[in-house]
């Protein structure tokens, strides 16, 4: 029991990020088809509702918004490290094995940021930003 | 005893010792020196009562109040599974917070809970659409409806907008319809320049693929909105190759030479292309872009 502790704080963190709306997957997914019109039904499913909502909240936090995030961390890094547009040659050269550095440290702090602080999932580069739905106009 | 000392500055914090005051403790001089051997432990004992019993019970409400402000204005439809699953959680919270306000007006001197402002906000009209869960879905959705309806409108006429356009993704996507689009439509192509600018940025936050028409005014038919777009995305996103190649053979020199500063290293282009013949700058050396497009330069 003891050795289940650590799973407290990293369940406390989890669950920031879900509570901006835009971050719950399961629960939206749930909110959207299962939910009771009535509320005499509402109350009925209250007993089922408690915990699997609960446990969606921290699939949400612990699963699948941290999956969804790790590549905008990625773009993160690689707009914050590796965008050497205005550079010469020989600054890129010299601050390459930085660059190289700074990489893991750079993307972990995004990432972990992106993952447990509950912020806009908002699209950016590389997403299907990129081409439009129908292919290009 | 001297911890509720704070409280007890305020006057309506001490109702027995108030009364016992107002009602057993002599004017005139003599009784109320000759009844002092009395008074004195009364009065203690009105303190000690007002301290362990009436005034804690007398702020339970306040606290109760207060501890149960969080289950105001909770969506039991449209987000019921989050709502039922933080149930337990909240109640746990509530109960926590009722103690902790329960000691704290013991102790100190905290205004009461006014039940009355509570009501009139929750009576009150609805929040602004930026804020989450702002009524029901249907309502969000239809509320944002109108004022992205207005927001469009004002870019049309050059008018000063009165406020702001919603900015959650979820809730743009619930309000558009055919009405907004044909009106984002007129907008990209009738609009002022500021105004057309005002409308792509908010787009690119706000708008999935497809909506907008003139791919977020890269492909607008002024130059000015041309390179402020491409000034503001050319960093955030990768542009579809057919819209890069349009920018860097752009009719405009100041949009041609931006694309060129701006898109110079994007990779999508064929190695193969490069003339690196023509380049006497050593800061484009290592570019990926296809010289003879800037034949004309």
């Amino acid at each position: 029991m003891r050795s289940l502790l650590w799973l407290i704080p990293l369940l406390l963190l989890a669950a920031c990020a879900p509570l901006n709306m835009q971050n719950r997957y399961g629960l939206s997914e749930l909110n959207e088809h299962l939910v009771p019109e009535s509320s005499g039904g509402r109350w009925a499913l209250a007993p089922v509702a408690m915990p699997v909502g609960l446990a969606t909240y921290f699939v949400d936090g612990l699963l699948i918004h941290p999956a969804l995030v790790w590549d905008d961390a990625w773009t993160d890094t690689r707009d914050a490290v590796w965008d050497t547009r205005d550079e010469s040659r020989f600054r890129k050269a010299l601050t390459f094995p930085l660059r190289v550095v700074g990489t893991p440290v750079v993307w972990v702090l995004t990432f972990v940021g992106r993952w447990l602080l509950p912020l806009d999932n908002l699209p950016l580069a590389d997403q299907p930003w990129d081409e439009p739905p129908g292919g290009a106009r | 005893m001297a911890l509720p000392g704070c409280a007890f500055q305020n006057p309506d914090n001490r109702k027995l010792w108030n009364a016992f005051e107002a009602n057993l403790v002599p004017e005139e001089d003599t009784p109320f020196y000759c009844a002092l051997p009395l008074t004195i432990p009364g009065g203690v004992l009105a303190i000690v009562i007002d301290v362990v019993v009436v005034h804690p019970f007398s702020i339970i409400d306040d606290a109760w109040g207060t501890s149960t402000q969080s289950w105001d204005d909770l969506d039991w439809q449209a987000d019921y599974w989050f709502e039922a699953g933080v149930a337990p959680i909240r109640g746990a919270f509530t109960a926590v917070r009722f103690v902790t306000g329960l000691v704290n007006r013991a102790l100190f001197d905290v205004p009461a809970f006014q039940a009355s402002a509570r009501s009139q906000e929750t009576d009150a009209e609805p929040k602004p659409l930026h804020a989450s869960g702002a009524g029901t879905a249907a309502e969000g959705a239809a509320s944002a409806r109108s004022v992205l309806s207005d927001w469009l409108q004002s870019l049309l006429g050059g008018s000063a907008f009165d406020g702001r356009p919603p900015t959650a993704h979820p809730l743009v996507l619930a309000a558009w319809d055919d009405e907004l689009q044909a009106l984002s439509e007129r907008v990209q192509t009738e609009a002022p320049v500021r105004a057309r600018i005002a409308y792509y940025t908010w787009a690119f936050q706000c708008l999935p693929p497809g909506y907008e028409s003139t791919w977020l005014g890269l492909t607008d038919d002024d130059p000015r909105v041309r390179a402020t777009m491409l000034v503001l995305l050319a960093k955030r996103m990768s542009l579809p190759d057919h819209v890069r190649q349009a920018l860097l053979d752009d009719d405009d020199p100041v949009v041609a030479e931006l694309a060129w500063q701006l898109l110079k290293n994007d990779s999508n282009q064929d190695d193969s292309n490069r003339d690196d013949s023509n380049r006497d700058d050593s800061n484009r050396g290592d570019s990926n872009r296809d010289d003879s497009n800037r034949d004309d330069d």
